[in-house]
């Protein structure tokens, strides 16, 4: 995205190097100078200044010394990464700021006096465009919305007053995240209520073996059911995913989940319902049962 | 211990229909309460039962609908003992900062309020800004991604589920908090309790009993359009008997 125009100073907060070149990269576009916070330790070569609070602590509680700096500063603008413990900081930042914070931001712009960004709403069924005035915007940003700028030069440290924070985290555990990346398949097999029982969950991972393909699922499959984990949801906002075929197992094609796939080269449906919408969004279909269609294709393919 | 769960009324998503200029029709869509708040109301139900003699209290903010019975008892029937509901025909254009604004002036007024629950994000739009900002502006403190919370001497004990970790913290009560989407199942009310929550007492306030200036500055919505879908080549294949012709079909985009 080109900005059209440039404010005069950005903040830009995360919690990872990651996350924080990237933001860096959409600040420097949209302000004359910037500032950063980035949690994790660590050389990033980049930015105007980089703020250095005492000590070692969570994240989240440097969030009333990084509060009392904005409240003190007032940068104009102020991006966050995509991070539950950024979202808790940018609500407070706009209640400070007495704004509404942009979300899950796919873009950002500056038009005249405002910060334009683009986000889904209505669970991914459509984008929506919206305004904020400048100065004083709060914007999350979605994780690769710009390229991660690489170290150029040497921010000057500016150190932050401590202030205490109400919140004490007592003890941090350990979490078995499950790591699935659906952006990166270049074949999708999703799930849907097709399935009748957990156990036919197998024709699925048979068949998306076959095809070498990642499992994914409808809404109803992870959130109704808790057969797979969120991450493995199609759909939910934010996720636009572009692989090269996408099968669509026992899915009837709700807008919500089919706008996410609509980057699709190639769209494949099975549904034993003729009327399913899915067949009007496919490019090849099978009006069968998944129990019965796919190890037949397992075996034939 | 007097706990406020908030919820909101949103538009049924799957009755949302695409204009052919790819606006949203929203004129066919029936009302429901968002997914997520079902949670947060479960969640006060659990902590407030856990403390002897809490009160458990409901709050929305929204149009005519907020106070709409059948709507009403299937929110009502989740436990608590009474609601509050902030009516504002101007609620459908409000942003999270207008919300918070809202709900912080109503917590205010019900009073005496030790801890407010929030659902992750409202079913609709799904910003997940309301929590803290409300806290914010009555300067409590905060935390969201709350997967378990218990209170006990004035302070609260939460588990966060964060991306990569499970964080345990403490925060001193009166405080705000949001929870995940998958922190409890609601409970599924019975027959009984959902003819008990007819008769449960709804306070129904107008917005300018609540906020006597409404003049917040706005979000601005410039459009909001489906994107637009791809033209597919729908070569359909009926029945199984077709489907050595679907398997040679396939083979052909692979």
């Amino acid at each position: 995205m080109i900005a059209m125009g440039k404010t005069d100073k950005a903040l830009v907060v995360a919690e990872s190097q990651a996350q924080i070149r990237e933001l860096i990269a959409g600040a420097q576009g949209l302000a004359e100078k910037t500032a950063f916070y980035c949690w994790e330790k660590g050389i990033v070569a980049a930015g105007d200044e980089r703020l250095q609070i005492e000590g070692d602590m969570p994240f989240v509680e440097t969030f009333p010394s990084l509060i009392a700096y904005v409240e003190q500063e007032r940068p104009s603008v102020i991006l966050l990464g995509n991070s539950q413990n950024c979202r808790l900081l940018a609500g407070q930042l706009g209640a400070l700021l007495g704004t509404a914070v942009l979300v899950d931001a796919q873009s950002l712009t500056i038009d005249g006096d405002f910060l334009v960004s683009s986000r889904m709403v209505y669970g991914g069924m459509a984008n929506r465009t919206e305004r904020v005035q400048l100065p004083g915007a709060v914007a999350v940003v979605a994780p690769a919305v710009f390229p991660a700028v690489e170290d150029t030069q040497q921010p000057v440290i500016v150190p932050v007053a401590y202030v205490p924070s109400a919140i004490k985290v007592t003890a941090v555990e350990e979490k078995v995240v499950e790591s699935v990346n659906l952006a990166a398949a270049k074949t999708l097999v999703c799930v849907g209520r097709g399935f009748a029982e957990e156990s036919e969950l197998q024709l699925a991972d048979d068949f998306a073996r076959k095809v070498g393909g990642e499992i994914g699922c409808t809404r109803p499959i992870s959130e109704g059911e808790g057969w797979m984990s969120s991450a493995r949801y199609v759909g939910v906002s934010g996720l636009m995913l572009n692989p090269d075929i996408y099968f669509g197992l026992g899915i009837s094609g709700q807008i919500q989940h089919m706008v996410g796939v609509n980057g699709a080269r190639v769209v494949v449906a099975i549904n034993k319902d003729p009327k399913a919408p899915i067949f009007e969004q496919c490019d090849l279909g099978l009006v069968a049962t998944v129990q019965e269609a796919l190890p037949a294709i397992v075996q034939n393919l | 211990m007097k706990i406020v769960a908030c919820y909101k009324l949103v538009p049924e998503d799957r009755d949302i229909n695409v204009n052919s200029d790819l606006t949203l029709d929203l004129s066919k869509a029936t009302w429901k309460v968002g997914d997520y708040d079902l949670t947060a109301i479960e969640m006060a139900m659990r902590i407030g039962e856990a403390q002897e003699g809490a009160e458990v209290v409901l709050l929305t903010y929204g149009g005519d609908v907020v106070t709409d019975q059948k709507l009403k008892k299937g929110v009502y029937a989740r436990g608590p003992q009474m609601g509050y509901a902030v009516r504002d025909n101007e609620a459908f254009c409000s942003d999270s900062f207008g919300t918070a604004r809202v709900l912080a002036a109503a917590i205010d007024k019900i009073g005496d309020v030790d801890l407010v629950v929030c659902g992750e994000g409202s079913g609709d739009i799904y910003s997940q800004q309301v929590a803290p900002i409300l806290a914010t502006l009555m300067k409590r403190p905060v935390v969201n991604a709350v997967k378990e919370a218990s209170a006990e001497g004035g302070q609260l004990t939460v588990k966060r589920d964060l991306e990569d970790a499970v964080e345990v913290a403490t925060l001193p009560l009166p405080a705000v908090v949001s929870t995940t989407s998958e922190a409890c199942k609601p409970r599924i009310p019975g027959m009984k309790d959902i003819l008990a929550a007819g008769k449960k007492e709804q306070v129904v306030w107008e917005i300018g009993e609540v906020l006597s200036d409404q003049s917040a500055l706005r979000k601005e919505v410039v459009n909001t359009l489906s994107p637009a879908q791809k033209e597919r080549a729908r070569t359909i294949f009926e029945g199984i008997d077709s489907l050595d012709s679907f398997v040679d079909a396939l083979r052909k985009v692979m």
